[in-house]
Order: structure tokens, then sequence, then C-alpha cells
């Protein structure tokens, strides 16, 4: 529940019915999208397990952190200090008041107050810088009602435990005599004290990197697995050398290619880039064989065709020939047949006459 | 913690004061975070013209998420209601105040409420069991298991 003065009269959509205030943690019901602050509906659903505006059944499995943009509006409300009424006149966003009250707000407890001044602004000054410096020492104190007079020596915060009439202890506060040092030293500590802070951020995000890294090495050295070696072998050599291919079977019916293809062999080299050049060499060969191969398909069958034509030319001509010698035969035969029977008929036809 | 009551108490009271309350409802007594009163008066034209009847709210430190304890004032010859749902020591059968009840309601909705209870009441009769009820009442009604089954009256 929130205990905030708010300066800006807030948006009434933004006010939880229950508590009529902004909304301190907004949630929001899943079965009937009505929005609360987390501690006014969880209390009242331990009194009845239904929405509060609708009496829709509900649990607190139901509920769920409010939208982004709703948190955003009420955090972002402008409220005053809660020590408003002790005289902080802050006024700021509501997300921003816890770290005014526990950074910056001279109001909150355990801080000094602003003492009335005795000496001067510089003692006031230098007991408050020295507070916020965590030095060493007696915090400031919550100032129990001394008067101007009389309060604790200016640098109780370096150690000087004396309380009493001021104006007559400073002359003789040896701190006081080391006033200049002191401040110079309290600024020098500060200073190193913000570089500690800066460092600390930059030691982190570099923790942070390394962590990174070495998760992203550690999967890269499980991708590659047995390929992973320092890069000591420059690429290439792991390429081994060629082994006569084997055998052509059908090397016999082609004429003798004077053309022999050297693929390498796969070797699973002991470097990743050795054995991608050396993948990669393979693939070339094979590229190259494929082709050669292609072609002298092609010549071979070229050949084979020009011997068949001209086998079939030859062929062509004897038939030729035989056919002449045939022809001849027939003739004579025809012309032996005319001859006989001409013979005969003459023979027959001097008898009948 | 403080008082969730304390805190939800100031903001109605400061809400009342600075938009006042709606008409025919007025403030009466709010001085403390226990116990308010108010009274009301039924608009228009009803059975209960004219009649002014004084509120008594009792809160306890789970306000809002408990109810308050409603009641008409009987003391000082003042008189509850004649109406089906109001016992003749002041106590109401409303079930905004006992099992309806829901921490979106505030005061003035519960005011509001009971003078329209009052305004749609179609006969002035007290309950059936009203002497019966009255004589073994115990002094704060939400200790009182009322059976809510009327919606008419």
């Amino acid at each position: 529940m929130s205990l905030f003065n708010y300066v800006d009269p807030p948006n009434a959509n933004l006010i939880c019915c229950i508590c009529r205030a902004p909304f301190t943690d907004p949630t929001t019901t899943r079965t009937c999208a009505h929005t609360f602050c987390a501690e006014c509906i969880l209390r009242a659903l331990s009194h009845a397990s239904a929405c509060p505006i609708d009496r829709t059944p509900l649990t607190p499995a139901d509920l769920a952190p409010a939208d982004p943009i709703v948190r955003s509006l009420v955090d972002e409300m402008r409220v005053e200090c809660v020590h408003s009424a002790a005289g902080c006149a802050h006024v700021g966003q509501r997300q921003d008041m816890a770290l005014h009250l526990r950074e910056e707000c001279v109001y909150a407890e355990g801080r000094s107050r602003p003492e009335p001044v005795t000496e001067g602004d510089a003692e006031v000054d230098e007991a408050e810088t020295a507070d916020t410096d965590d030095e060493v020492g007696p915090a400031a104190p919550h100032a129990p009602l001394l008067t101007a007079a009389q309060t604790a020596c200016p640098h109780a915060a370096f150690g000087c435990a004396y309380t009493g009439p001021v104006a007559a202890h400073l002359p003789a506060c040896p701190y006081e005599a080391l006033k200049g040092f002191l401040a110079l030293h309290a600024a020098k500590t500060g200073l190193l004290a913000e570089q500690n802070v800066v460092l600390r951020h930059r030691v982190d995000t570099l923790e942070h990197t390394v962590a990174t890294l070495r998760r992203e090495m550690g999967a890269t050295k499980t991708a590659l697995g047995p390929w992973f070696r320092a890069a000591s072998l420059p690429p290439g050599v792991a390429a081994a050398p060629s082994r006569p291919p084997p055998v052509d079977a059908l090397a016999a019916y082609f004429p003798a290619e004077e053309r022999r293809l050297d693929v390498a062999a796969l070797e699973v080299g002991p470097s990743l880039e050795g054995t991608l050049a050396g993948l990669r060499e393979s693939v070339v060969g094979l590229a190259a064989g494929v082709e050669s191969v292609g072609r002298r398909g092609e010549i071979a069958l070229t050949n084979e065709t020009l011997r068949l034509g001209e086998e079939m030319m030859s062929v062509r001509a004897q038939m030729q020939g035989l056919r002449m010698q045939v022809h001849g035969l027939m003739m004579e035969r025809n012309a032996a047949h005319e001859a006989a029977r001409m013979g005969q008929m003459q023979m027959g036809s001097a008898t009948k006459l | 913690m403080a008082s969730i009551s304390s805190r939800r108490l100031a903001k109605e009271l400061r809400e009342i004061q600075a938009e006042g309350c709606p008409v025919g409802i007025s403030l009466v007594e709010a001085n403390d975070f226990s116990k308010w009163v108010f009274t009301i008066q039924v608009m228009g034209d009803s059975l209960y013209q004219d009649e002014v009847h004084t509120l008594q709210f009792r809160f306890d430190p789970q306000y809002p998420i408990s109810s308050p304890a409603v009641q008409f004032v009987v003391t000082d010859g003042k008189q509850a209601p004649i109406h089906p749902h109001v016992y003749s020591n002041g106590h109401i059968c409303a079930s905004i105040l006992g099992n309806e009840w829901s921490p979106v309601l505030s005061v003035i909705a519960v005011c509001v409420t009971l003078q329209s209870m009052l305004a749609s009441c179609k006969k002035k009769e007290r309950p059936a069991d009203n002497d019966r009820y009255v004589k073994h009442a115990p002094e704060n009604p939400k200790k009182t298991l009322f059976h809510y089954d009327d919606d008419t009256v």
C-alpha cells in the first residue's frame, strides 16, 4: 500500500479500488482482467475467493503481474519525499524514492542533519563530506538537541571524541591543526572510492565477458571435436600424397589415356583446414574425372559409329558383287535352256516334215 | 505496518469532505477510525418520505477486506425504519453486509444501497421473525448468520 503524497492528482484508472491509492506492485487477474495492488488482492483473497469487483471466482494462482505499461505509469508518478514533514523538499518519481532515501536524503535516519552553523560553513561541510566518505569513526550524530555553542567537535568523523564547547576546544584540537591535510586526504580518498567503483564495474563487465567467451569456446570445441587443435600446421600439408587410382576394368577397351587423374584420397587429416583443402581437391579431381569420362565415352562412340559405317559400306559392296554373280549365273542358265530348247525344237520339226 | 483500515478510512473521509455526500445522506460523526455515524433519508415518492434514520458503522482493523458492522441507531428515542429486512433493534439483513461484501464497496456505497433498499419497499412491516430474533440477538450484527433469500423487497 502506498504511503506517498502524490504531487499530481493520479489518473483514476491507476487507483486500486481496495486501498484507494495508486497501485503498488500492480497485479491483474487472468480471469476477469481487473487490476489491484498485489498485497491488497492477496489479502482480499484470504477472506473470499472471488474478485472484489465482479465476484468472479478467483484464486492466487489466477493472478499475474500487471502489464508493464501500467507498472511504469504508477512507478513514474511524482511523489514527495517521505520526510517532507521534516523539511526535505525533494520531489521525484516514485521508483526513484528508494534511491533518494538511501543516498541523498539528508533527513533519512543515520545521516547528519544540517547542524546549526557554529564556526562557519567549512566545518559543517567537512562533517557532512566526512560522513558520506564512510570514514572510520562514529557517524555524525543523529543530532540530539545540542545548542549552537555545544556540539561534538566538527572533526568527530576523523576520530576526535570531544564534546563540549566547541569554540574553546578548537584551538587545542589536534585534528583542527591537521585540518588542511585531513581535507586533502578526504578528497583523495573520495576520488579513489569513485575510481574504485568505476573499476569494479569494469571488472564485473570483463568477468562477464570472459565467462561468455569461455562458454562460447567450450561450445566451439565440442562442435569441432577431433579437429580442434592449435593451428600449428600450414594448410594443405594434411593432404596425403595421392595413390594411383585403382585399375580400371574397362581400360582395356579404351585407347590408353595418358591423362592420369590424381585424386587425393579422402583423409580426415589432423587439421580442419587441411581436411577441408583435401576435400576440395578431391571434389575438383572428381569433377575433372567425370568430365574426362564423358569425353572418352563420346570419342569411343564416334569411333564405333564410323567403323560400323565402313563395315556397312563394305558389306553392301559385297552384296552388289554377289548379286551380279547370281545375275550372271542365271543369265547363263537361261541361255543354256534356250539353246537346249531350240535344239530340240529344230530336231522335232525336222522329223516332222 | 499501520492498519490498512485507518489508511483506507482516511481516504474515504477525505473524499467525503472533498466531494460531499450523495443526496439524502449526510455525515454526522467521524472522529475516529472505529465508529462513524450517518443519517439517511429516502428521496422522492416512497413510504419513508420525510423520515430520517441514523446509521452507525463500526470498522475492524481488517476493513475494507472485512465488512463493517452496520445498523440503525435505536437509542435516544430513535427508531429503526419499519422494513421487512430491518429488525426493531436496528440490525439489517442485507447481502452486501454479509457474504456479498467486497473491498470495492465503501461506506457511501453501503448508505446508497440501504437508501435504495428502503425506497423500493412495497409494504411497511417488520420481518416475520422479528420478536424472536431481537430477543436473542447478538450485540454485533456481523455475528448473526443472516439468511438472504428475498431479493424483491
